[in-house]
């Protein structure tokens, strides 16, 4: 019977984002939320900003940036200014997202395109990668729509569960499922078949976390550029080597 | 009138959270805009997706090393070894990815029992 079920949700694009949103990804991301939740929590917001900081911002980095300027009391240029270094990966991610789904030229209005731009994660933009192997580049965008409906839906649950709960769960066990998270990501990152991503994959994981230590958050912006450009250069090695064999 | 607005305390936090939701919108924004200026099949489109994989991976990595929130009350020996270990346990049977990720989560939280109740 489930394996009916699992099966027809599968045979429509948008069912299956859905059902994916529901499985590991969600389950990884709404427990790093239910860890946010219980930030919130701590810092002192109300249920209502908590919430809304994460629909309006859906970004990790973003919304703990968020929390903790505004319970130290920044002004907003500062805000303003920390949220938008923080976040220049967002655009990689935003256009990669885009081209995967192929809506850059369709006809689609701006507006629209925006708004399923917003929830392009890290997560997100993992799971079009993974299943731009098995679907059709037309068929990636209603996936995405059921995927985000998923992801949102799991995530506000978290978020919820964790704010109400934080001064009763022991962080230790909340660190199991928050683990979930960055191995299912790396996981799917290391499924990369071509040889270009291969490299820029472990050329990001093994820059970023060095150069952590010394300039904060911009080590991930460093790493993608050093890491994608490793990887473009040995691309164009391998295939000057096909051409001269 | 922002003035106002500003000095009306209940305001304050709503006119954060849609000052720091603008510096996330301006580059979903860009991205949006852009996306329609690039080739798929470019080398600057392949640049652009092997940035957003290297950035991807670096971020996971530095949640491993670097956590915040309840990831940083466990050890780092405890999150790199099972780390490791599912990713040793994917690349062993790459084409079960889950059972590298069941084996990596099974690893951390017998850690994490083993810390807490021996």
């Amino acid at each position: 019977m489930f394996v009916k079920i699992k099966l027809f949700l599968k045979s429509n694009n948008f069912s299956y984002g859905l059902l994916t949103g529901y499985s590991f990804p969600g389950i990884g991301m709404s427990s790093a939320m239910l860890g946010f939740g219980v930030y919130a929590g701590e810092a002192g917001l109300d249920i209502y900003l908590c919430m809304a900081s994460l629909l309006v911002l859906w970004s990790m980095p973003g919304m703990v940036i968020f929390v903790s300027l505004y319970t130290a009391g920044a002004p907003i240029l500062l805000m303003f200014t920390t949220i938008l270094l923080a976040n220049v990966r967002q655009f990689f991610l935003v256009l990669s997202g885009i081209k995967l789904m192929n809506i850059d030229n369709s006809k689609i209005p701006l507006f629209k395109k925006v708004f399923w731009a917003h929830f392009i994660s890290p997560t997100g933009w993992a799971e079009l990668i993974r299943v731009s192997k098995e679907l059709k580049p037309d068929d990636l965008y209603p996936f995405f729509k059921g995927l985000s409906l998923g992801l949102v839906s799991i995530c506000i649950l978290g978020t919820y569960i964790g704010f109400k709960l934080f001064d009763i769960l022991p962080t230790h066990l909340i660190a199991i499922p928050v683990f979930i998270m960055p191995l299912y990501i790396t996981i799917l990152m290391l499924r990369a078949t071509d040889l270009f991503y291969r490299v820029a994959v472990i050329s990001g994981g093994i820059i970023g976390p060095i150069l952590f230590p010394y300039i904060g958050d911009w080590s991930i912006i460093i790493s993608g550029f050093l890491g994608g450009s490793i990887g473009l250069i040995a691309d164009t090695i391998q295939k000057k080597s096909r051409l001269n064999a | 009138m922002l003035e106002t607005l500003i000095t009306k305390q209940y305001l304050m936090p709503w006119i954060l959270l849609f000052t720091a939701a603008l510096g996330i919108f301006v580059w979903r924004f860009l991205g949006v805009v852009l996306s329609n200026k690039i080739k798929k099949d470019s080398n600057f489109s392949k640049w652009i997706n092997a940035v957003a994989y290297a950035m991807t991976t670096g971020l996971m990595l530095r949640i491993i090393f670097f956590p915040t929130g309840a990831l940083a009350s466990t050890e780092l020996f405890d999150r790199l070894l099972a780390f490791i270990i599912g990713i040793i346990a994917f690349l062993r049977f790459p084409k079960k990815p889950i059972l590298g990720l069941i084996i990596g989560i099974s690893t951390f939280a017998t850690l994490i029992f083993y810390k807490l109740y021996f």
